[in-house]
């Protein structure tokens, strides 16, 4: 069984090449390009981890990170943001998002797979 | 004389036996006692000597009368001798009576006043020489000299017998004469004594106005007077007064109704003790007081003077006095409005002074004494010396301009406090005119704008940033998407096995040149903030955040971080955020200089710097250092000595926003030792406290 990985970002060059990566590296990947319908995804997709984007028309990153850790407590999350300030947009939630990394957008993907499979792996040596 | 009663006695001794039973000796005794009435003492005795004779010869029968042989000759001889004696002694009594007329003659000749004499028809018939040297017409207009006015009147009040003098005062000219008219004894002439009283008149007359004076001044005075007797009780001490005398102000003034007569006691039973012992004192010992004082029981305040009148044993005292609750009122709230306004300049937050001229200061406010560490005596030119040397003469300039034109004074300089620090003031005199003294007061206030203007100038900075960060949101958010897609685009490219070695290199050269991109836009345009408003930042706080944001990557490098926080709750009233990209950015650089295992030590520390309170930050790396060279040029724009990653940005925009916030930042640097990064910031004015967790 693959790995299941979800990319939430409304740039669609970003999720088709996120895609690309995960999907060449052996992860089960599905995308979203917003966070309600994220949410939905996340209940029959169970992924492992999520990767979104912050800034995004309706429901922000943050929001959504948020809302998965309400239903989801195991599942990991890892937003990237264009912004500095998205710690900052954390603090501000009021809520300790403990296992949510925030990365810089852009990232390097090759350190980026390495979380990925750091953070998948614990999410389910857990489980 | 002794030889007339023995002989009397004689004839008495003979004769009373004889006319024990006549009533002859009745008429004898009679005669006698008239005489002596009418005429003296010896005259009746003369009669009664001739009247015995005579009842002896006449009526008694010889047998009975005195035995005398040849009684007819001796009672011709003793007749004889009787009338021998009457005719001496009327003689006697002429010449007395010539030496008396002569006296009463001559007295009037040597009067030192002047004296004339009229018939009863008022012709004058005599003027002594002080008369005629006095009044030399009154001899030619006789009765119609105003000397002898209604004369005939005044002579005729006399009557028949009048004796007694008659007193009156003509005007002859400006003169007052008094007269004394005299109808002289037994004689048909009136004398008139004149006596000159023109003195005594004006005297009289000045005394009178002076009387008068005083009563129009005791009663139209506007103080209150009155004079008391002071009552002593048997141990001498003062226990009442009565008012003997007040004017019309009195009652006015004290309240008292128809004071006169009664005494305090029976007026205001409750009067205090203390003014029966002052006018107690007044009276025994005749030292007059002036003092103020308040009487509880006639509710109100006096002014008064007090001093004894008369002998001291009337034990009399005069008090003038005025009812001064009104202005005593007046002077409670005078002074309760002072107290008010010391009050309010010792309180509010400016700095109050007050100057007479340009350089005579009359006041400053315990606040300005306080602020500057000095007394009044040393501020008394003005305190100048705790102004700035560099904002120093256009201030003195400004002062003299406006003190000579008399126009309002406004200048900003900066003020050095007692702890040498130099904070900006506003500084501002307005001229008030105080007619009283006539003179210009200059009343100044200097106010502390420091942290105004330094909030002015961050809230300049952050209108700026506001619309300058909008658009680098938008742009980052613009950029940063494209670079990811083309970083993981090149990624994906670079995943194909098959890929030729040149198309391999200028991927990797692609993917290099990119990661550069990135970099710059974090640094650049990573500092926007959705609410940029300058606020209370803690320091250790702010630092520690950082510190957790490198965390993934220190331990990627085993790079160990020892944080001094030092004092606890240092604030700086800033940009949260450009302070954090510039820690951020430090710290960034101390990671990339340690080598892998090094060590970063941050240090914060309250410090003063540059005349102010601040703090400081340092961060020391045991990275290679900075060869001297280089050093000064670190914060230049687009230096940099990462030739691969570093935009030559992160310097320079830290330092710009450093000096931004009015503070500094400055590097040591010791080849293979490693370099330190200080950042001095001015702590906030006015800290919040930070609650309780």
């Amino acid at each position: 069984m693959g790995r299941r990985v979800l990319v939430v970002d409304d740039d669609r060059g970003i999720v088709d090449t996120l895609q690309t990566i995960l999907t060449m590296a052996g992860y089960d990947c599905a995308t979203s390009d917003n966070g309600n319908d994220a949410l939905q995804l996340a209940g029959h997709f169970d992924p492992h981890l999520v990767i979104s984007d912050v800034m995004m028309p309706g429901m922000s990153g943050v929001e959504l990170a948020l809302k998965l850790r309400n239903s989801h407590p195991r599942m990991r999350i890892i937003l990237l943001s264009g912004h500095a300030n998205t710690q900052d947009l954390l603090t501000q939630a009021g809520e300790s998002l403990g296992t949510v990394l925030v990365l810089p957008k852009p990232y390097p993907p090759r350190e980026l797979l390495k979380l990925v499979a750091e953070l998948t792996d614990t999410a389910h040596s857990a489980a | 004389m002794p030889v007339v009663f023995s002989a009397a006695a004689l004839l008495l001794s003979k004769l009373t036996t004889a006319l024990m039973h006549s009533p002859v000796l009745i008429y004898f005794i009679l005669a006698s006692v008239l005489a002596a009435w009418v005429s003296d003492t010896i005259s009746g005795l003369l009669t009664l000597a001739l009247g015995c004779l005579e009842a002896s010869f006449f009526v008694l029968r010889p047998a009975q009368s005195i035995q005398v042989e040849h009684a007819g000759q001796l009672s011709r001889l003793g007749l004889l001798a009787g009338v021998a004696l009457l005719v001496i002694y009327v003689l006697s009594r002429l010449k007395a009576a010539q030496q008396e007329v002569a006296h009463l003659a001559s007295f009037p000749q040597l009067n030192p006043n002047p004296i004339a004499e009229t018939d009863l028809e008022g012709k004058i018939t005599y003027v002594n020489p002080v008369m005629l040297a006095r009044f030399p017409d009154v001899v030619e207009l006789q009765s119609r000299h105003p000397l002898l006015a209604d004369w005939p009147a005044m002579v005729g009040r006399f009557g028949v017998a009048g004796r007694k003098p008659i007193s009156r005062e003509v005007r002859v000219g400006d003169s007052v004469i008094f007269q004394t008219i005299q109808k002289m004894p037994d004689q048909a002439l009136v004398r008139f004594y004149s006596l000159d009283i023109t003195e005594l008149k004006q005297v009289e007359e000045a005394l009178r106005e002076s009387e008068k004076r005083y009563r129009l001044l005791f009663e139209s005075i506007d103080e209150g007077f009155c004079l008391i007797e002071v009552m002593f009780d048997e141990n001498g001490k003062p226990s009442d007064w009565r008012f003997l005398e007040t004017n019309p102000a009195f009652e006015k003034h004290n309240g008292l109704h128809e004071a006169e007569g009664k005494t305090i006691l029976e007026l205001a039973p409750n009067i205090e003790k203390g003014w029966l012992e002052i006018y107690g004192r007044v009276a025994i010992t005749g030292e007059a007081v002036r003092f103020v004082q308040r009487s509880e029981a006639l509710g109100r305040w006096f002014d008064l003077y007090a001093f004894r009148v008369g002998e001291p044993e009337q034990r009399r005292v005069a008090v003038l006095f005025s009812n001064i609750t009104s202005r005593m009122q007046t002077e409670a709230a005078l002074r309760e409005s002072e107290q008010r306004f010391r009050t309010l300049v010792e309180n509010v937050p400016q700095m109050i002074w007050v100057a007479a001229s340009e350089t005579e200061f009359l006041y400053f406010s315990p606040n300005w004494l306080e602020y500057t560490g000095t007394t009044l005596e040393e501020n008394a030119k003005g305190g100048w010396d705790a102004v700035h040397p560099e904002d120093l003469p256009a201030t003195l300039e400004k002062w003299r301009v406006a003190v000579s034109t008399r126009k309002i004074f406004e200048t900003e300089y900066r003020l050095r406090r007692a702890d040498g620090e130099y904070r900006w003031h506003f500084a501002r005199a307005v001229p008030t005119n105080h007619p009283d003294s006539n003179r210009t007061l200059w009343f100044g206030t200097t106010t502390d704008t420091q942290d105004q203007k330094h909030a002015q100038e961050l809230l300049l900075r952050t209108e700026k940033l506001a619309s300058v960060g909008r658009m680098a949101a938008t742009v980052a958010h613009e950029i940063n998407n494209p670079l990811a897609v083309v970083t993981n685009l090149i990624y994906i490219a670079l995943m194909d096995s098959n890929l030729p070695d040149h198309v391999r290199k200028n991927l990797e050269t692609a993917e290099r040149e990119l990661d550069r991109v990135a970099h710059l836009t974090r640094q650049t345009l990573g500092f926007y903030r959705e609410n940029t408003a300058p606020m209370n930042v803690d320091i250790a706080a702010l630092v520690t955040d950082v510190l957790d944001l490198y965390r993934p990557k220190l331990k990627d490098r085993k790079i160990r971080v020892e944080f001094e926080e030092g004092t606890a709750d240092l604030q700086v009233y800033a940009l949260a955020g450009e302070i954090r990209q510039v820690v951020s950015n430090i710290i960034a650089n101390a990671i990339d200089a340690c080598p892998l295992g090094g060590r970063v030590r941050v240090r914060i520390r309250r410090v003063f710097f540059n005349g102010r309170n601040s703090v400081r930050l340092s961060f020391a790396d045991t990275g290679d250092g900075i060869p001297p060279e280089n050093l000064a040029r670190i914060f230049e724009p687009f230096y940099t000595t990462k030739q691969a990653v570093g935009t030559g940005l992160g310097l320079w925009v830290s330092s710009e926003i450093i000096q931004r916030h009015q503070g500094s930042i400055r590097v040591r640097s010791q080849i293979g030792r490693g370099s330190v990064f200080s950042i001095y910031l001015p702590l906030a004015a006015h800290p919040i406290q930070q609650e309780a967790a």
